[in-house]
């Protein structure tokens, strides 16, 4: 049996300079049901197909609020993200209680990054094994960040993460000129959806699967879900 | 309490105290640092020919007012880490030696009663420097400073007689009429007035007996 | 690879029978993947610059920025793993803060440079860690002037005129002592444009990947001694001068220095995108 000796652990490189343990970390996130994230300048949207586990469960959660102008969806294992988005949350109090100040998208990412980094540099730990897309509304405008469990955080236009959502990237990359020009919300959150049916295979989005989120200038981080985004369908 | 004095009362009973008249003035060459030469313990004078006047670092000194061996033991550690940084970083600055008193003095202002003054020649800028460090652990830079029991009764006189860039002789006189009536006025002062000249030459003590400043 | 199938490349820390720690050794291949980073020293200052490969163009322009600072007067670049990088920066900044506080002046580099070197060697002792997978360009100028120094994985470092690292190093280490060997001093504002032209000239022998170019500098007159990102039209004139540069220059046979991911390490998900094989670690 060929066997791969050096993805046992997250404190040993390969011969090539990886770190395998990282890498499967990475492909958690593919697990995990597709969402995707886009903003224009004065909004940003997240978008999430939800699953259930059997018919007469309820669906999981993808989008979380951390403070009243970030919020965050994830792909991947669940808890882990639960201990990330409290951790943010966390981070938003602390800042505005100490600098009556709210925290930066930008500071967010990176506290994000740090606090991964460390799981991948010591033992008996592992690597968070999930992604996450947050959003947020700052002083510096609308940002969507895309965060990895190998301590990466990346700003861009759009994203998406999850199973399948090379689909989404895709269509997002080919209607990036427009969607960055918009200048609604509602406008934004249909280009969202439109990219996150690229990544669908047998499912349909019905107002149960579908979840959204949103926020800008002058609105606060909002989450749609169930009725609510009968509109959107 | 004005936060400049030393509060005495906060020693324990029995605790050797230096009732003290410090003081370090820069001048012309350097700065040449004071002191009386009196420790007490209560009523009784443990000590009649102390020396108040501790070298920290080659052209770093310090005057100590307090508690005695509070002092003693904080200068001590400042000299250990100033040794340290020599041997690291090179020859410290007076504003550092300064800078690792008043860490020490803050952090343990509940345990410690020492008031000191710090002082030294910089041989890169060719200046003498000042900085008070009273009870609490703040940092005071100053053109000269006076602390300790004594020092009550002559800010005054310092305050009307001090001149920038005095002559060595200039700051000697100024400071042996300073330190005179501060022992003149303070029960627990006394004794000689010694003094440390720090300047680019070198250190140079002088000590000065009653029968001389007392008849100024 | 010698080093496979020895069992003494499986740990950190560990030692093989001639004398060495493979962890380490990959660790720096690692950084030798990682985008070129390069740093030039002058007499009036430090410059740093580093390839920035835009791996998706849904990335925003100017964003995700790289060099780092660690003490108003020190800049840090580095290539490799990035978060490890980011971390050794927030440990030098603890180090530089700490400094300040106790003995209430800036830390000179060349201490910084040994206190990093120690927390990095500190990560090749034990077999609880990984060493960093980074090789960390930084400086910067204190009471003694400008220093630049360049720490790897295994905790060495060393004082350079100019240093570069990660998979465009060689070019740009043949770019640098070229420039650097000339009798005349270079100032700061000159070193930025030949920055920019290094960084223009590793890039070439990966042409089919955007890259956008980042430059900070610390400099006696320019900065005040402070490190400060180079922007807006002085940015705009060194991307020029780079460009011009490369576009005359005849480029003799590439040298080959990136002993190509042999692999014959196991085999892994035959997968679609998990690693930028070529790129830092992950950025899609």
């Amino acid at each position: 049996m060929f066997r791969n000796n050096y993805d046992g652990d997250t404190v040993t490189f390969s011969p090539t300079g990886r770190l395998f343990q990282v890498e499967y970390a990475l492909e958690a996130i593919k697990q995990g049901s597709v969402t995707v994230g886009l903003r224009s300048k004065n909004h940003a949207v997240l978008v999430a197909l939800k699953r259930n586990a059997d018919e007469l469960s309820s669906y999981q959660k993808k989008i979380i609020k951390c403070d009243s102008h970030m919020g965050l969806s994830l792909a991947g294992l669940a808890p882990d993200a639960r201990v990330l988005s409290n951790y943010l949350r966390q981070q938003c109090n602390y800042s505005q209680l100490v600098y009556n100040r709210k925290l930066s998208v930008e500071k967010a990412g990176h506290l994000l990054s740090d606090k991964a980094q460390r799981n991948t540099q010591s033992y008996g730990g592992r690597p968070y094994g999930v992604g996450l897309l947050i959003i947020g509304y700052d002083n510096s405008g609308a940002h969507l960040l895309e965060f990895q469990p190998s301590g990466n955080t990346l700003e861009l236009y759009g994203a998406a993460i999850g199973a399948r959502s090379q689909g989404s990237k895709t269509y997002l990359e080919r209607v990036l000129d427009e969607f960055i020009q918009v200048e609604t919300a509602d406008e934004l959150i249909k280009i969202g959806v439109e990219s996150l049916r690229q990544s669908l295979k047998d499912e349909t989005l019905t107002v149960d699967n579908l979840s959204i989120a949103v926020v800008g200038k002058d609105m606060p981080f909002t989450m749609y879900d169930g009725e609510n985004v009968s509109t959107y369908l | 309490m004005n936060g400049i004095q030393v509060d005495i009362n906060h020693l324990k009973k029995g605790e050797v105290s230096l009732g003290t008249s410090i003081m370090a003035v820069t001048f012309k060459d350097g700065v040449i640092l004071g002191a009386d030469s009196r420790t007490t313990t209560g009523a009784y004078i443990a000590n009649r020919v102390t020396d108040k006047l501790t070298r920290v670092h080659d052209k770093i000194w310090c005057c100590r007012s307090g508690s005695a061996a509070d002092t003693q033991a904080v200068a001590d550690i400042v000299q250990y880490h100033l040794d340290l940084y020599t041997s690291t970083y090179g020859t410290p600055s007076t504003e550092t030696a300064a800078s690792i008193f008043k860490t020490i003095c803050y952090e343990n202002k509940d345990g410690l009663s020492a008031g000191i003054i710090v002082a030294g020649f910089d041989d890169k800028t060719n200046k003498g420097e000042v900085f008070s460090i009273p009870l609490g652990g703040s940092v005071h830079k100053q053109d000269y400073a006076i602390a300790g029991s004594g020092s009550a009764f002559i800010y005054g006189y310092c305050d009307k007689n001090y001149k920038n860039d005095m002559s060595k002789d200039e700051t000697v006189n100024f400071m042996k009429h300073s330190l005179s009536q501060a022992i003149k006025w303070d029960g627990s002062s006394g004794g000689v007035i010694r003094m440390v000249i720090l300047t680019k030459e070198g250190v140079e003590r002088l000590v000065f007996y009653p029968d001389e400043y007392e008849n100024l | 690879m010698t080093s496979i199938g020895t069992g003494y490349d499986l740990s950190n820390s560990v030692f093989s029978p001639d004398g060495r720690n493979f962890q380490v050794e990959y660790a720096v291949k690692a950084v030798e993947n990682g985008a070129t980073s390069i740093g030039i020293k002058c007499s009036d200052g430090v410059v740093f610059a580093v390839e920035k490969l835009i791996t998706s163009k849904l990335l925003v322009p100017r964003k995700n920025v790289k060099i780092q600072t660690i003490d108003r007067h020190v800049g840090c670049v580095y290539s490799g793993i990035i978060p490890d990088g980011r971390y050794l920066v927030n440990k030098g900044r603890e180090e530089a803060s700490s400094f300040k506080s106790l003995y209430s002046r800036p830390i000179p580099v060349p201490s910084l440079a040994d206190r990093m070197g120690q927390y990095v060697e500190a990560h090749t002792l034990y077999n609880s860690v990984r060493p960093f997978g980074v090789t960390a360009i930084f400086g910067g100028i204190d009471s003694d002037g400008p220093h630049l120094y360049m720490l790897e994985p295994s905790g060495t470092y060393w004082g350079y005129k100019g240093a570069a690292t990660g998979k465009g190093r060689q070019t740009a280490k043949a770019e640098l002592e070229k420039i650097l060997d000339k009798d005349t001093e270079l100032t700061t504002s000159e070193a930025i444009k030949q920055a920019a032209k290094v960084i223009y000239m590793a890039h070439e022998d990966n042409k089919d990947k955007e890259f956008e170019l980042e430059i900070s500098w610390c400099s006696i007159e320019g900065t005040k001694g402070l490190h400060k990102f180079v922007t807006g039209e002085q940015l705009e004139e060194a991307i020029e001068f780079a460009k011009s540069e490369t576009s005359v220059a005849d480029f003799n046979d590439s040298d080959d220095d990136d002993e190509d991911a042999e692999n014959n390490d196991a085999n892994v998900s035959s997968d679609d995108e998990a690693v930028d094989r070529d790129g830092d670690i992950n950025i899609e």
